[in-house]
């Protein structure tokens, strides 16, 4: 018996051995090696890389950090500040010279810039602006805060609403999340607001943020069955494969959909009818975020002082829409290497421009 | 069987009255416990050994773990004169030199998985204490001063106590009563599953602690133990107690059958 | 040579984790030239260690009743809540007492609840878990603004405090957890209730105080988690519960309990963990295999520790 335990801990042992070196030879193919280290090299923490839009990044990313010859170490999975700040902390001690972070608790966002100051490297935001006064004070007066990169989810929401009132609607129905994620929080304040503004008669359903596609069907049944008069619906995430079950659970009703992010098959979703509009493509941002770290690193900043810029959604309102997004953006092909260069060089105002272009529109003027 | 003889002194030899008939240890009065305990009452003294016998579900084995604290019954009271204290827990009787061994001495008596030392001293850490603190030495003086007196057959004092034969966790699970200064032994079927030899040695033990002058209830389901060892003995039936008998050479097992039946 | 060998072969499960840790310190040390023996990178793991250290001392006294306490996040995250929020109405001060009462109490809740209505503390533990992130979260989110901590205590959260804090809980922490009636008695109604309480030992009054330490440990770990991060927010603490528990059980703590725990299983398992971690971040690992890793290590550690004698007693 004893024998069998010491068998035992010596598989575990070797097993173990084993899958560090495997995951050691590794470090040539995967994303995040430091085997040529002639670059320097940016640390990303994200929430994911294997949902939509965290995938869509890391491609996004992938691609340009290639073009310009940087390596990129990436921490997922931490959803509080403290983990966040161990993440920062480890990807310094990788040899990280700059951090792309994506903060999950917006009033900590000093406390992971002083992480970054006492290493002396710079720190830079992508998909989120900062909220919280203090934090927001102490950041902007930082040397080494490169700036954030976020989405007007606001403008976005008042996007979303014309469009439905532009098909039509009068009763408004909203698949809301609970509040925590500030992103998701920003939307649906943004058209809550709009719509007390125009004075529409709105209902509303929250559900969790981990919420599956099955429960957010559910709780659209449930909205519709309580309020039969709505007719259009707005869904502020449709991530998980909530959006496609929606989309399929709404065939046949006379009832309009928006919503962020993406279903599987966006041209089908067209198709169908009930959907009339996407907002997505926030896979930008992370590039323009890139970009603007990449400069503060090699001491030629776009500004002297931090950068707030502002990244367009995509919208999508026709099958058309639909085929031409999937046709560009099935990979990372909005910038070449050498337009990534000159993105690079552009003084800021040419890339606030450069910012404001960005649309399904130029990217497949671009493909043509 | 290992071939050794008992032509004498297996169980008792002796028929003397040799216990303190003057100090009573442990006065047990009208217990009642549901359709177990009808109004149970006996006293122990100094030195003696009172059995209890009966079929198996007459109630004494619950009687034992009322005895001790371990089970409150409706009415009644269990008392140590010489102290003035009721008996209301299990920790009040151990802080009062009451020990007890269970029946099931593996799932109630002993923690399997520790270590033969660990189980000695499981009741002795008031004992043991230097202020707050208990040293790893003077636990290991402790069971080391036990298993010498018991002769217990170890291989290491850090071994598991499941490592060891029935006779021999036996002999644990008297060491750690014993590790206590136990003055009152409260035993149920001490010597179930046990072989022989250490059957006897288990025997010899109980005359030495009798000898001592500590009190000594045997709670049992084997007759000839009962008569064997004991100096007044119970017996039960349905909660009841039927007959109480002292210790004679004349007495037999046909005697004490009719009134458990 | 053979008593050697005959040592060595019975201690072998006791003395892995710390072998462990050794062989991964040096082969990361190896694979990376030498990048993850940096001082700045040993300071880092060192400050990482200290809250998982003082949250995994006090948790080995409710593992060794035998219980798997699943409520850590809720904890961390309720207490924090409440301290910050105790900020606003009494003042900075407020949010240490605040912190440790509510980590206590929730232990308490915890334990009394297992206590008075017998159900398995595992499940009362993850129901303390929701309530927890619950409370917390609701509020939260119903808020406008953040909560951060007060800046007048910026300046505590320092290498040195958090330093202190670790190495003061250790030594007091293994004293009571071994030397005293407390840690022994804990260990004792771990193994075999039953037995425990005909040993004479009230169970009721050493499981409570086995919590009380718990809470009090959980306590201070998160006023360093929050003093770590500068504010909470709806998911302080997540995942606490899990990453505590792997890092117990890697360095040897058993899920069982008993007399088997050890306290050094505390050190060695945070610092076996963050090491791997720290280690694989450092060579560049995609974020889902150090996942997969830390699972398998787990897994061996559980088959190794868990003892079947031990089963029929869990709480």
């Amino acid at each position: 018996m004893k024998m069998k335990k010491i068998i035992r801990t010596i598989l575990a042992v070797v097993m173990v051995m084993c899958m560090l070196a495997a995951c050691g030879g590794n470090k040539a193919s995967s994303s995040g090696s430091t085997a040529s280290a002639d670059g320097p090299t940016i640390g990303v923490i994200i929430w994911s890389t294997d949902d939509g839009l965290g995938a869509d990044a890391k491609t996004a990313l992938d691609t340009v950090a290639a073009d310009l010859g940087v390596n990129l170490i990436y921490r997922t999975g931490s959803f509080d500040a403290d983990s966040q700040t161990t993440d920062i902390e480890n990807l310094i001690s990788a040899g990280a010279e700059g951090i792309l972070i994506c903060p999950i608790v917006d009033a900590s966002n000093d406390e992971y810039l002083k992480t970054c100051e006492d290493a002396d490297i710079p720190m830079q935001l992508m998909f989120r602006n900062i909220v919280d006064q203090d934090a927001y004070d102490y950041c902007m007066a930082s040397d080494q805060f490169a700036g954030y990169v976020s989405e007007d989810e606001q403008s976005a929401a008042v996007a979303m609403v014309d469009k439905l009132l532009e098909e039509g609607c009068t009763t408004f129905g909203l698949v809301d999340r609970e509040s925590g994620n500030a992103v998701i929080d920003r939307r649906q304040t943004g058209y809550k607001e709009y719509l007390d503004e125009k004075n529409i008669t709105y209902y509303e359903t929250i559900t969790t943020n981990t919420a599956t596609a099955t429960e957010m069907v559910d709780a659209t049944d449930q909205l519709l069955a309580a309020n039969p008069d709505i007719d259009g619906i707005i869904l502020s995430s449709g991530s998980n494969g909530a959006i496609d079950a929606i989309i399929t659970d709404l065939e046949g009703k006379d009832i309009k959909l928006t919503s962020f992010d993406t279903p599987a098959d966006i041209k089908a979703g067209f198709e169908g009818g009930n959907l009339c509009m996407l907002t997505t493509g926030a896979q930008i941002d992370p590039v323009y975020a890139m970009i603007n770290l990449y400069n503060k690193m090699n001491d030629a900043p776009k500004a002297d002082t931090p950068t707030e810029l502002d990244s367009n959604y995509i919208y999508m309102t026709s099958v058309e829409d639909a085929q031409n997004y999937e046709k560009c953006f099935s990979e990372f092909n909005t910038y070449t290497a050498d337009e990534v260069k000159e993105l690079v060089d552009m003084d800021l105002d040419a890339f606030k421009t450069e910012m404001k272009n960005y649309s399904l529109e130029m990217v497949s003027e671009k493909m043509k | 069987m290992i071939g050794r003889e008992f032509t004498e002194g297996y169980y008792r030899s002796d028929y003397d009255d040799n216990y303190n008939h003057d100090k009573v240890m442990l006065e047990v009065k009208d217990i009642k416990l549901g359709n177990l305990l009808k109004g149970i009452s006996f006293n122990v003294h100094e030195g003696e050994i009172l059995g209890i016998g009966g079929l198996t579900d007459c109630g004494m084995h619950d009687l034992a773990k009322v005895i001790y604290g371990l089970i409150k019954p409706d009415s009644g009271e269990v008392r140590l004169p010489q102290k003035d204290v009721l008996i209301t827990n299990s920790t009040k009787a151990v802080n009062n030199s009451m020990g007890y061994i269970p029946k099931d001495r593996e799932l109630e008596g002993l923690m399997l998985a520790a270590s033969i030392k660990d189980n000695i001293c499981m009741m002795s850490m008031d004992k043991v204490k230097n202020g707050f603190l208990i040293t790893p030495g003077s636990t290991k003086k402790l069971a080391n001063e036990e298993v010498e007196a018991l002769s217990i057959k170890i291989g290491g004092l850090e071994l598991p106590v499941s490592s060891l034969s029935g006779g021999n966790k036996q002999k644990v699970a008297i060491a750690k009563c014993m590790a206590n200064d136990v003055e009152i032994l409260i035993m149920d079927c001490p010597t179930r599953g046990i072989d022989v030899g250490v059957k006897a040695a288990i025997y010899r033990l109980l005359e030495k602690f009798k000898a001592e002058g500590r009190a000594i209830v045997m709670v049992s389901e084997e007759l000839p133990e009962l008569i064997g060892m004991s100096d007044n003995l119970i017996i039960m039936r349905n909660g009841k107690v039927t007959v109480r008998l002292k210790r004679s050479a004349d007495l037999t097992e046909q005697d004490v059958i009719s009134e458990m039946i | 040579m053979k008593k050697f060998v005959g040592f060595a072969k019975r201690n072998l499960k006791d003395y892995l984790p710390i072998l462990a840790l050794i062989f991964v310190i040096v082969l990361f040390a190896i694979l990376s030239n030498g990048q993850t023996l940096n001082t700045n990178n040993i300071k880092q793991i060192m400050l990482q260690s200290c809250t998982y250290i003082v949250a995994g001392l006090g948790i080995i006294f409710t593992m060794s009743l035998g219980n798997m306490d699943m409520s850590l996040d809720g904890i961390v995250c309720l207490s924090a809540f409440l301290g910050l929020q105790a900020t606003e109405q009494f003042g900075p001060w407020a949010m240490f007492g605040m912190i440790i009462v509510a980590a206590i109490m929730c232990e308490l809740v915890i334990g009394g609840i297992n206590i008075l209505l017998g159900i398995n503390s595992v499940i009362v533990s993850f129901a303390v878990s929701f309530f927890g992130k619950g409370v917390a979260g609701y509020i939260i989110g119903n808020r406008s603004t953040g909560l951060s901590v007060p800046s007048v205590f910026n300046g505590l959260y320092s290498k040195t405090l958090f330093y202190a804090i670790a190495i003061v809980s250790i030594i007091v922490l293994s004293v009571v957890f071994h030397y005293t009636k407390l840690g022994k008695r804990t260990m004792a109604i771990g193994s075999n209730p039953t037995a425990a309480k005909a040993a004479g030992i009230n169970v009721t009054k050493f499981k409570l105080l086995a919590y009380l330490v718990a809470g009090i440990m959980m306590g201070i770990a998160t006023t360093m988690i929050v003093l770590r991060s500068g504010a909470i927010g709806a998911t302080t603490g997540a995942g606490f519960h899990i990453t505590m528990l792997l890092m117990m059980v890697i360095g040897g703590a058993s899920l069982t309990g008993g007399t088997k725990e050890k306290i050094y299983s505390v050190v060695v398992g945070v610092l076996l963990f963050l090491c791997l971690e720290n280690g694989l971040t450092v060579l560049g690992a995609d974020p889902n295999v150090i996942g997969l890793i830390e699972g398998i290590i787990f897994l061996a550690s559980v088959t190794l520790t868990f003892d079947r004698d031990g089963v029929p007693y869990i709480l």
